[in-house]
């Protein structure tokens, strides 16, 4: 229902246009055989995983929900997959699904929880909840492999599917990369969907003020835990599918620490726009790679860029697009004339 | 006329202040009831109690001979009573025309999976709910206004945008807290030929205002000073009524 960006100006057919190209490259990328290999593959799939948990926080965000906890959630997924797959012998597959439904069961009770508090408070109390499922991933040792990392949980493995052939993911990056890139296509469209239903417009009244809302019959805790359970429910889908692939899971990477990590990509990109956090993912996971024999300032060099955005582009980096696009065509035109 | 709402001995205490004090009173289906009372008089906190923002101390709250006395803000609303705010509480971020859109959360039951998979229904459930917000968007005369920004808008029109919001979810009953406040004459205009509007098709209507057009709009005026009602009757009885002048002016200048 809400209104997209005035498409009057002809900005609307080159958004689509773009979109293809992006999807035709996106596709085609493993066999251009550029960025050395492997190694490349593997920055994209960390990238699509990153797109779909940094979209999700930002769905938690249009309902007014400033989390800091989307790595906890992200972890929830990934331990609950591996581990069930590990135990009980079932496919990651299907443990992948049954994660991310668990993740957001535990998001939607947390969130219910949590909806008693609003902005600044609310953020807290997430941080806490972060901290503390990082702690309990170490501390249940037995399950978890505690402090060291948790290995020696089924990968995808050899996915034989009748008509089209075998498909390795043990012995290449390839198939991976074309999972998390199917994922993260299909939560962008759901994620995009329920943005423009009307679930997004209760989603955006509840964040607007929760008083006026409920004066027209909108329930704040309803949409609050909704948006909240939707937005974990990716996240635990993007930690599962990217546990099976590293066959590593270490406590760190669900830390206070990641989630800051994703936060910044999503206020990078800018929280307004959907395709902000594509764009602050991109750049904060693509960008230090290039600078790697300075790994060590690489915390310096994102603090850096964060705080010139924060000074100097308020809203995110998406807010420069239509400016850009403007000015693109501003010339464009100059020098056909 | 039978009563739409009874409020009995209701009660709010804040800290030892009591706001409201064992205030009894009813609205009649198809009336127009004034609230006077001078600042402070405990008029907002009357429409916070029956619409569950706030939770009354004592008393009870009868709307159609059901009890709701403490029912959460937005099952109020489900229950058919749509109310304003004394101030221009809007939307800032949507247009006039969103903000009045999805002020039809209730009216246009319109579900998560078939929102999200853009059906058929939906698509006309939707349109059919665009229709009836230009219906009272031209209603109180925003219609010109629709694609401002609601936080661009002036306070005036800003006003009569509640309004049409708090109409949007077809209330049985409605509380409008200053419906003029603030706004210029032609303004005024608008929202009186808004309420008359309102009125004649059905809608009970409680008001809190100040201005003198608008009271006499008024069946019935309540005059509540320090949480208690000091008067009932008619605008034309309670104007002159000897406490009411008092609450007004004070003691020694009722003249």
């Amino acid at each position: 229902m809400k209104e997209g960006p005035k498409t009057s100006n002809g900005t609307s057919l080159p958004k689509y246009a773009l979109l293809f190209v992006a999807a035709v490259l996106l596709i085609i990328l493993p066999f251009l055989g550029i960025g050395g290999g492997p190694y490349f593959i593997h920055i994209c799939i960390l990238i699509f995983t990153f797109v779909i948990v940094t979209s999700s926080l930002r769905t938690i965000y249009l309902s007014g929900q400033a989390s800091v906890a989307p790595a906890a959630f992200m972890g929830i997924g990934a331990y609950t997959s591996a581990i069930t797959s590990a135990r009980l012998g079932v496919s990651p597959w299907a443990t992948m699904f049954i994660a991310a439904l668990g993740t957001m069961a535990v998001a939607a009770a947390v969130g219910y929880i949590f909806s008693r508090l609003r902005a600044i408070y609310f953020s807290v109390v997430t941080v806490f909840f972060g901290v503390g499922v990082e702690a309990l991933i170490r501390a249940l040792e037995s399950l978890t492999g505690g402090r060291t990392a948790l290995v020696g949980y089924p990968g995808f493995g050899i996915l034989r599917i009748s008509g089209i052939g075998v498909i390795d993911f043990a012995s290449s990056k390839i198939p991976a990369y074309y999972l998390l890139l199917i994922l993260a296509a299909l939560t962008l469209l759901a994620l995009y969907r329920l943005e423009r239903s009307r679930t997004g417009m209760n989603w955006a009244a509840v964040a607007q003020s929760p008083l006026v809302a409920s004066s027209i019959g909108i329930s704040e805790v309803k949409f609050r835990v909704l948006a909240f359970s939707v937005g974990c429910f990716f996240a635990g889908l993007a930690g599962a599918a990217y546990g099976h692939y590293s066959g590593v899971l270490a406590p760190g990477s669900y830390g206070l620490m990641s989630s800051i990590a994703i936060v910044t990509y999503l206020l990078l990109g800018g929280q307004k726009y959907f395709f902000g956090p594509v764009l602050g993912v991109v750049i904060l996971v693509a960008v230090p790679e290039f600078f790697r024999s300075a790994k060590e300032y690489a915390p310096y060099i994102t603090g850096g860029v964060m705080l010139v955005v924060i000074f100097l582009i308020p809203e995110g980096l998406a807010s420069l697009t239509k400016p850009a696009w403007l000015w693109l065509r501003r010339t464009a035109g100059k020098g056909a004339q | 006329m039978s009563a739409i709402l009874d409020i009995n001995g209701l009660t709010k205490f804040f800290g030892g202040l009591a706001a409201v004090n064992d205030l009894t009173m009813d609205v009649r289906e198809g009336e127009i009831l004034g609230l006077m009372g001078p600042n402070g008089a405990g008029k907002t906190t009357v429409f916070n109690l029956i619409t569950g923002v706030l939770h009354p101390t004592e008393g009870k709250v009868v709307f159609q001979g059901k009890d709701i006395t403490g029912h959460k803000p937005h099952t109020v609303a489900k229950y058919g009573i749509g109310r304003t705010f004394q101030f221009a509480y809007l939307f800032p971020d949507f247009t006039v025309l969103q903000n009045v859109v999805a002020s039809f959360y209730l009216d246009a039951k319109c579900g998560f999976w078939e929102g999200f998979f853009n059906t058929g229904g939906y698509r006309r459930k939707e349109e059919r709910v665009l229709e009836e917000v230009m219906e009272i968007l031209r209603m109180v005369g925003l219609e010109h206004e629709k694609d401002i920004l609601g936080k661009n808008l002036p306070h005036g029109l800003q006003k009569l945008l509640t309004m049409a919001r708090a109409l949007a979810i077809r209330p049985k009953l409605l509380l409008l807290d200053e419906p003029v406040g603030g706004m210029h004459r032609d303004e005024v205009e608008h929202a009186i030929r808004a309420i008359e509007r309102i009125r004649s098709g059905g809608t009970t209507i409680v008001m809190v205002e100040h201005n003198m057009r608008l009271m006499q709009l008024c069946d019935r005026v309540v005059v509540i000073d320090f949480g208690v009602k000091i008067a009932e009757g008619s605008y034309k009885e309670v104007k002159d009524h000897e406490e009411v002048l008092r609450a007004y002016f004070g003691k020694e200048s009722h003249t």
